[in-house]
């Protein structure tokens, strides 16, 4: 074994020692993340269900009938309580009783008979604007589905909805396969960002410094450690997934395995890189803190990079989150194939390389 | 080799055991064949911190198998010198070298060379004595039977069987200083730099010190040692005195005795350096008046 070696698995060994003698490190590591698998995996959704919807009701003919079976049938409505006119309506609203109310005019039914088309008023919480919009949809189809049954033939064309890698839309099976991402990114930096940060706290740094040892081999023996967690806890929590959840897995375990390596590597770099500047744990807690959260919100996670702003779509490109989410969605629902997933592994590459040349020069400076 | 007075301030408190050889020292390599090739050199060192000079224009040498100390008070500079010679600060100004290898230009190379024990127990608290000792082995480049070797001798000579399995940083602090002396020494290494090596231990654990050090000395390593007790510097070959960032007198004990002003010779060596740092803050204030 050459000289750099033998440093780098000695620093690597150490490394690993320190984490795992931790009690609090192996919490933090094995149990919690599972719990937040699954706590988020299932709370982090969009859908809207059982909201409570207010109802006035003018109408007492078989439109308004048909129409309130419908809503009464589907599980994204819970209880439809009845108010004697608008003011109660929106006083429920106001006091959060109710997301919204349906108002059916008086003439619903008539005018449905006569051919006219019937309106019928929404009145929405607008604070809660992802819940609105999707009640919205909802009713909206509700309501066409109603106005078919009544008058067939009136409608327009048909408009048939298929949808690809996740029929029924479900939307676990979106947040589980980002889950895996979002808390592998987590945990691999909280590990990798006290590294350096933590030898200059308790006082350590100068002894190591005295020693025989470069800062790229400090660099890449203290990467190790960072890097099995997210390895070891990103692929066992895909496996989780896949054998325990509904989510299917049609794509290749090694292959997500190979962008889950590539990416705690990117996810270590960006930590060290934030270690050689802290000067103690907690700088180096809020620097990470600094980092995980534009991370998390850029890569398409909570909302789609397609949705943002011209000049932040390329920063979300160099996100390493973006490139796994992207892996992780593709291998679980639509074997993505090896050529696509080797595009997403190697910016991922390319962004540790960067953060580790950026993490050496920020050492080398600091020591100085 | 030269009888050091390695016995007197702590035979007193002594249990009259004699010491035996050290074992520390017999693994050390005979370094004897260059005695004028110099092992430690500091050829005008400087160091300033913005308008503040933390040591000034600082020269000396220590030959192979010679004890150097460097003597003086708390923010004297005397951290700072010694923290430029083991490449933890880089001098704004003149250049060290360790072994024949420049710090600024070899800096791996010349802490390959050096064995470092820091005044502040600096080793991993959460780590036991094993961990600690392999890991500080590795980063020497020591893997393998060469490793458990080293760590072996050590051990033995050091006392530290006991505590092998024990998180170093609940050791007794005799027991931390005999495991940063250990790691220091692990790879027999040309130079070695002692920062404050006894302070806080008790006379017995001095007295083992001073045992292993001049052993090992004598051997052909050169040791760099700060302190600012007047006993242990009476142990040094030769002696630097550092005041106000500056170097006031340097010599063996012998000749700083004889240096004071007046022709006297200094009846201890705490006497002489009361009497140099006093001469140089009257030749201070006159030229500041």
């Amino acid at each position: 074994m050459s000289g750099a070696l033998v440093r780098i698995v000695a620093m690597a060994l150490k490394e690993l020692a320190v984490v795992l003698r931790d009690r609090r490190v192996m919490t933090t590591l094995v149990a919690s993340p599972v719990i937040q698998l699954v706590l988020f995996g299932l709370a982090t959704t969009l859908e809207v269900k059982n909201v409570s919807l207010g109802l006035v009701n003018r109408d007492t003919g078989v439109a308004s009938e048909q129409f309130l079976a419908a809503v009464g049938a589907t599980r994204n409505v819970g209880e439809v309580i009845v108010y004697p006119n608008e003011k109660a309506l929106g006083e429920a609203i106001e006091q959060r009783e109710v997301l919204g109310g349906v108002i059916l005019p008086p003439d619903l039914s008539a005018r449905v008979a006569r051919g006219e088309g019937g309106e019928i008023g929404l009145l929405l919480d607008g604070r809660r604007v992802n819940a609105a919009q999707i009640v919205t949809a909802y009713l909206s189809e509700i309501a066409a589905t109603t106005g078919l049954a009544l008058r067939p033939g009136a409608a327009g064309p048909d408009l048939v909805v298929r949808n690809w890698y996740n029929p029924n839309l479900d939307y676990s099976w979106f947040t589980l396969p980002g889950m895996i991402a979002v808390i592998t990114t987590v945990l691999v930096l909280s590990v990798s960002v006290q590294a350096i940060a933590r030898e200059r706290e308790f006082g350590t740094y100068d002894q190591l410094m005295a020693l025989p040892m470069r800062h790229w081999e400090i660099l890449l023996g203290k990467a190790v450690p960072a890097f099995l967690v997210g390895l070891f806890n990103g692929s066992f929590y895909v496996a989780m997934v896949a054998l325990l959840s509904d989510v299917p897995f049609l794509g290749s375990y090694p292959l997500i395995v190979l962008a889950i390596a590539a990416f705690s590597l990117a996810v270590s770099s960006i930590g060290l890189a934030i270690s050689s500047v802290a000067g103690n744990q907690q700088q180096a807690f809020l620097g990470g803190f600094l980092v995980i959260v534009p991370m998390i919100l850029l890569s398409g996670y909570a909302s789609p990079i397609d949705g943002m702003p011209g000049w932040l779509q390329p920063i979300a490109a160099v996100d390493p989150l973006s490139h796994l989410l992207a892996v992780c969605h593709g291998v679980f629902l639509k074997a993505m194939p090896a050529a696509m997933i080797l595009d997403h592994i190697w910016p991922m590459l390319l962004v540790a390389a960067v953060a580790l040349a950026l993490g050496h020069t920020l050492l080398r400076g600091r020591s100085n | 080799m030269t009888a050091r007075p390695d016995e007197g301030f702590a035979a007193m408190l002594d249990d009259g055991a004699p010491l035996q050889p050290s074992a520390l020292a017999e693994a050390f390599p005979l370094r004897l064949d260059q005695p004028d090739q110099p092992a430690i050199a500091a050829i005008g060192l400087t160091r300033r911190y913005g308008d503040f000079i933390a040591a000034q224009d600082i020269s000396f040498s220590v030959r192979p198998g010679e004890i150097f100390g460097l003597l003086g008070p708390n923010g004297a500079g005397k951290s700072t010198t010694f923290r430029m010679l083991c490449g933890l600060a880089t001098p704004s100004a003149g250049r060290g070298t360790v072994a024949g290898r420049d710090l600024s230009v070899a800096r791996a190379e010349a802490r390959q060379a050096l064995g470092y024990m820091p005044q502040k127990f600096s080793l991993y608290g959460d780590l036991t004595v094993a961990a600690n000792l392999k890991f500080v082995a590795g980063a020497y480049g020591l893997t393998g039977s060469a490793q458990g070797t080293a760590i072996e001798r050590v051990v033995a000579a050091l006392g530290l069987g006991p505590y092998l399995e024990s998180a170093a940083g609940l050791l007794p602090l005799g027991v931390k200083q005999r495991l940063a002396l250990g790691a220091a020494v692990l790879h027999t290494p040309p130079v070695l730099f002692l920062d404050e090596p006894t302070s806080g231990v008790d006379p017995l654990v001095r007295r083992e010190f001073w045992h292993h050090i001049n052993a090992i000395a004598a051997r052909g390593t050169a040791v760099l040692v700060t302190t600012h007790f007047m006993d242990e510097a009476e142990n040094c070959d030769r002696v630097l005195v550092i005041n106000r960032s500056q170097t006031i007198a340097q010599g063996t004990p012998d000749e700083l005795r004889r240096s004071i002003p007046g022709g006297e010779i200094a009846p201890s060596l705490g006497a002489a350096f009361f009497s140099l740092i006093d001469t140089q803050r009257r030749v201070l204030e006159g030229a500041a008046a």
